[in-house]
């Protein structure tokens, strides 16, 4: 009996210890955790009273960021400057997207396409205002150029720097085969130097004089059509369009000065423009079947009697994202058959001539036969036959269906080929059509 | 007693447990921020703060932190300090904090900081824990400077910023550079630090051997004079 009450006593002595040890261990947590709580919370109230003392404005911020690219900026008078929402974009360019000016450069923050696996790179760009010069430049970000690194950083204080931004600037590059990534990096420094012509007034603006002039020859039917892609062309492209042009128009010694795209509702609209000066420009648009010519091309002028003979041959037609021309060089006694070419400046301009048939079918005309006379290709060149099915597959469109027919910017091997057809066979039709209109 | 102890954080902190050149801690900075000397100062600096702040809070709490959760507030207590010095740098040195900022940063995870914090500021008063942190600082901060130095002379061929020639040996700014450097460092300054080590400690002995030899010395006379007085 005593040792069962001893027993019971020993048990209930343990519990009660355990008990105890417990309630020590839980008040020992609970102590530790409110010490680390009120560290935190201390530290945190500390921080948010540095936070306030040592707070940075975003104006001050943003300042410090503009310093960093161009440390001559006075920071005290940085502004953001509101961008024109007309000039803030460019198809061969890119785009604008902030501008900051302290009085005396203009940063403007620009994105050039057409870089590696169409990707982009954005640069900073500073432009002198009283000189209109380009005073610097650094890459802000990229996507997808890998190998922009293979671009020296010297090329920060070289390329571009001093040039004059009135006028498109001609690509740079390495030696190393960078050329998709120098390219857009040539469009960001291009739509800065764009952008400051068109929009802030910094070197002569031709472009915003001859899109005046454009859109007044035009007349009232094009009141609302924008230029999405005003393009003063660098000497290089320049040469490009020339030879294009020369060979079409045999226009003598005149220099393109630039040449004009435009996309709208009403269809593409090309403009080969001569000269800088507004008084003294000389323009000729090409426009659907249109071709207007500037009052500066005077009837001797040899350009006007060249263009003349052409009116109404010409069409500038734009087929996915290619923006050509074509030009009837002849329709038969029939009114049935034309010879037709399809025209497309680019960097290796490219010719295609196709006799295309076409009969009336439901008071419209419809493509019966297409055949190619003449091409770009080297012979052997396997994209020949790509092109040749292409041509074939058009067999049958109309004026109406025509541009749905495929998708001319993913014909792999032939892409310029399918737009050059396409853009010929366009021309053909737009003709036919016309004169069935004017018969009835 | 005062005056033993400070010399002795002070040897302590500089020299005998230099945290660079004998402890081998702080070793990412040392290594990253060395280029350039001026980078090295204000990151010792920027070190030496934190640690002398932390330390004294460290030692204020010492007694009510409990020790399960002392590594937690020993990093709060070290993040809020590295975080003020990054806010500070930002406002009012703005190049520098571009140049070195993101190492700042890191002064968070700073052996030297929590190693200090938890083997010293955490069993000292705060007026000891301070100096402790002083000095650890200050052996920090002239060990990576005088990296720097020689780095940025070498390497970049100027000195905390201004070009004193044109010749320079890249490797030397270079990481590689950078381990070199800091290995011939720690050998020269501990094939150093043992050879004075040696000669104190042999001075140490010879004085102690004189004053036990004249202890004995005494010993001896004072037994004869009591011998020759019980005669």
């Amino acid at each position: 009996m005593a040792k069962e009450v001893k027993n019971a006593v020993e048990t209930e002595a343990t519990v009660s210890a355990t008990k105890s040890m417990k309630r020590g261990t839980v008040i020992q947590a609970v102590k530790a955790i409110a010490v680390l709580v009120c560290i935190c919370l201390v530290c945190g109230a500390l921080l948010a009273l540095c936070h306030d003392v040592f707070y940075i404005s975003d104006d001050l911020r943003f300042s410090r960021s503009m310093a960093k690219i161009y440390p001559e900026l006075d920071t005290s008078k940085v502004e953001k400057r509101d961008l024109v929402t007309d000039f803030k974009t460019n198809a061969t360019y890119g785009e604008v997207k902030s501008v900051v000016t302290d009085g005396k450069v203009y940063i403007i923050e620009a994105l050039g396409v057409g870089g590696y696996a169409s990707g982009t790179v954005t640069l900073y760009v500073v432009v002198g205002i009283a000189d209109a010069k380009i005073v610097s430049w650094a890459v802000k970000e990229n996507v997808g150029q890998s190998y922009i690194d293979r671009i020296p950083s010297k090329a920060g204080t070289t390329w571009y720097v001093g040039k004059d931004v009135s006028n498109a600037l001609d690509l740079e590059m390495t030696g190393a085969t960078v050329l998709a990534t120098s390219t857009a990096i040539s469009n960001a420094v291009n739509m800065a130097a764009f952008y400051c012509r068109s929009a802030l007034g910094v070197g002569k603006n031709p472009e915003a004089d001859a899109q005046k002039a454009i859109l007044a020859l035009l007349g009232d039917d094009y009141s609302s059509y924008t230029f999405a892609s005003a393009n003063v062309l660098g000497d290089s492209s320049k040469v490009d369009e020339e030879t294009t042009v020369k060979s079409l128009l045999d226009n003598g010694s005149d220099e393109i000065t630039f040449v004009m795209y435009a996309d709208g509702d009403k269809g593409a609209v090309k403009a080969y423009v001569y000269g800088e000066d507004a008084d003294t420009q000389k323009i000729i648009v090409f426009a659907g079947d249109q071709v207007k010519l500037s009052a500066n091309l005077t009837e001797s002028d040899e350009l006007v009697t060249k263009v003349t003979e052409f009116n109404g041959k010409f069409h500038a037609i734009k087929s996915g994202n290619y923006n050509g021309y074509a030009y009837i060089s002849n329709v038969d006694g029939e009114g049935a058959v034309y010879t037709v070419a399809g025209i497309k400046s680019a960097v290796t301009p490219k010719t295609y001539v196709l006799k295309v048939t076409i009969a009336t079918d439901g008071g419209k005309g419809k493509v019966t036969a297409i055949e190619i006379e003449t091409d770009g290709f080297v012979p052997g060149d396997p994209s020949k036959d790509a092109a040749n099915k292409l041509a074939t597959s058009l067999v049958g469109v109309t004026l109406d269906d025509i541009q749905t027919k495929y998708d001319s910017d993913k014909q792999s091997g032939a892409t310029q080929s399918a737009n050059l057809i396409r853009i010929a066979v366009e021309a053909a039709l737009r003709d036919y059509d016309a004169n069935l209109a004017s018969n009835n | 007693m005062f005056k033993d102890k400070l010399k002795n954080i002070a040897l302590d902190g500089t020299v005998r447990q230099n945290p660079t050149f004998r402890l081998v801690l702080g070793t990412c900075p040392t290594l990253a921020l060395t280029s350039m000397a001026l980078d090295s100062l204000v990151m010792g600096i920027a070190v030496t703060f934190v640690l002398i702040c932390s330390n004294v809070i460290i030692s204020l709490l010492r007694n009510i932190i409990p020790d399960r959760v002392r590594i937690p507030c020993f990093i709060v207590i070290i993040a809020t300090f590295v975080t003020i010095v990054c806010m500070f740098m930002e406002a009012v040195l703005p190049a520098l904090y571009e140049s070195i900022g993101m190492f700042l940063s890191l002064i968070v995870v700073n052996c030297i900081i929590l190693g200090r914090a938890e083997s010293y500021a955490s069993h000292n008063p705060v007026g000891y824990s301070a100096l402790d942190g002083l000095f650890m600082g200050l052996g920090f901060t002239v060990s990576i400077t005088l990296m720097g130095i020689v780095r940025e002379i070498l390497g970049k061929g100027s000195l905390f910023g201004a070009e004193l020639w044109s010749f320079k040996i890249g490797f030397f700014a270079s990481s590689a550079g950078a381990f070199l450097t800091y290995g011939l460092f720690i050998a020269i300054f501990n094939v150093c630090y043992n050879a004075v080590d040696r000669k104190l400690k042999h001075k140490h002995a010879v004085k102690e051997t004189d004053a036990h030899a004249e202890a004995v010395a005494e010993a001896q006379a004072e037994a004869a004079v009591t011998a020759k007085e019980a005669e």
